[in-house]
C-alpha cells in the first residue's frame, strides 16, 4: 500500500484505486495530476485534494450543493467527453474553498472554476464557468457569521 | 511576448491547431474569433487569473480553519 509522506497531514497511506488522474492538472497547476481525496474530519462535508506529486500542496474542496441551494452544474456536451461523462455516470462535483486564516465567517467558495470528477474512470478537470451569478468568490454564510447551511 | 501587428480580418495561427482571427475594431474594442480544437481551453484571462488565485489560497487554508 503506498504512503504519501510529507504532506500537512502528516503521512498518508492510500490505494492505486484512490487515486484521481486530472490530465490538465487544476489552473496554475499543471504539474499536478494525481491527487488523492483525504477526509481529515470525522464527520464534515470538507474534504482535501491532496497532490501526490507536490505532497505539501492540498485544495481544501467542499460539494457546492452543501452551501448553495439548488445548485446545479450544467456541463457542456465536450467538456463532458473530455471527461467520458455520460447520463449513467457517477460523476462528482466540487469546488474550492477559501478561509481567510482565524475568519471561517469569511469563507467563500469558487462557483466559478468547478471540479469535476468522472469517479467510475477516476479522472477529473477542473472547469471554467464564466457566468456572473457564479462568482469566483461566493460568500457561504449570510453577512453576521451564522454558520448555517443552505437545506 | 511576441508581438505582432494585424488589421481587422487577418490571423494568427498557434502551433498547428489554434488560430486567432481579428474580427472588427470598435474604438477601443477589439473582437476577436478563436478557433481550437475541442480540447483546448479558451477563456478570458480575468477568470482564468480569478481560478488560480482561488486555487492558490485554497491551497494556503489553515487546517484548523476549516469547520467541523
Amino acid at each position: 500500500m503506498p504512503t504519501l509522506d510529507q504532506t500537512r497531514f502528516g503521512s498518508l497511506d492510500y490505494t492505486d484505486s484512490d487515486i484521481l488522474t486530472f490530465t490538465e492538472g487544476l489552473i496554475g497547476f499543471a504539474h499536478c495530476q494525481r491527487f488523492i481525496l483525504v477526509q481529515t474530519q470525522s464527520k464534515g462535508s470538507f474534504r482535501w485534494l491532496q497532490s501526490i506529486e507536490e505532497p505539501k500542496i492540498a485544495f481544501l474542496v467542499v460539494d457546492p450543493a452543501s452551501y448553495v441551494r439548488g445548485y446545479a452544474l450544467e456541463i457542456e456536451d465536450d467538456e463532458a467527453e473530455s471527461l467520458a461523462i455520460g447520463p449513467d455516470t457517477a460523476t462528482l462535483v466540487l469546488t474550492t474553498a477559501s478561509i481567510p486564516p482565524g475568519r471561517p465567517q469569511e469563507m467563500t467558495i469558487n462557483l466559478a472554476g468547478p471540479i469535476v470528477i468522472n469517479a467510475d474512470a477516476r479522472t477529473g478537470r477542473q472547469l471554467i464557468v464564466d457566468n456572473e451569478a457564479c462568482p469566483a468568490k461566493h460568500r457561504v454564510f449570510e453577512d453576521g457569521g451564522s454558520l448555517a447551511k443552505a437545506a | 511576448m511576441l508581438v505582432l501587428t494585424r488589421k481587422v480580418h487577418q490571423s494568427i495561427i498557434i502551433g498547428d491547431e489554434v488560430e486567432v482571427v481579428v474580427l472588427e475594431v470598435r474604438g477601443e474594442q477589439v473582437r476577436l474569433g478563436i478557433r481550437a480544437p475541442k480540447n483546448v481551453a479558451v477563456h478570458r484571462k480575468e477568470i482564468y487569473d480569478q481560478i488560480l488565485e482561488e486555487n492558490k489560497e485554497s491551497s494556503q487554508v489553515r487546517p484548523e480553519d476549516v469547520p467541523e
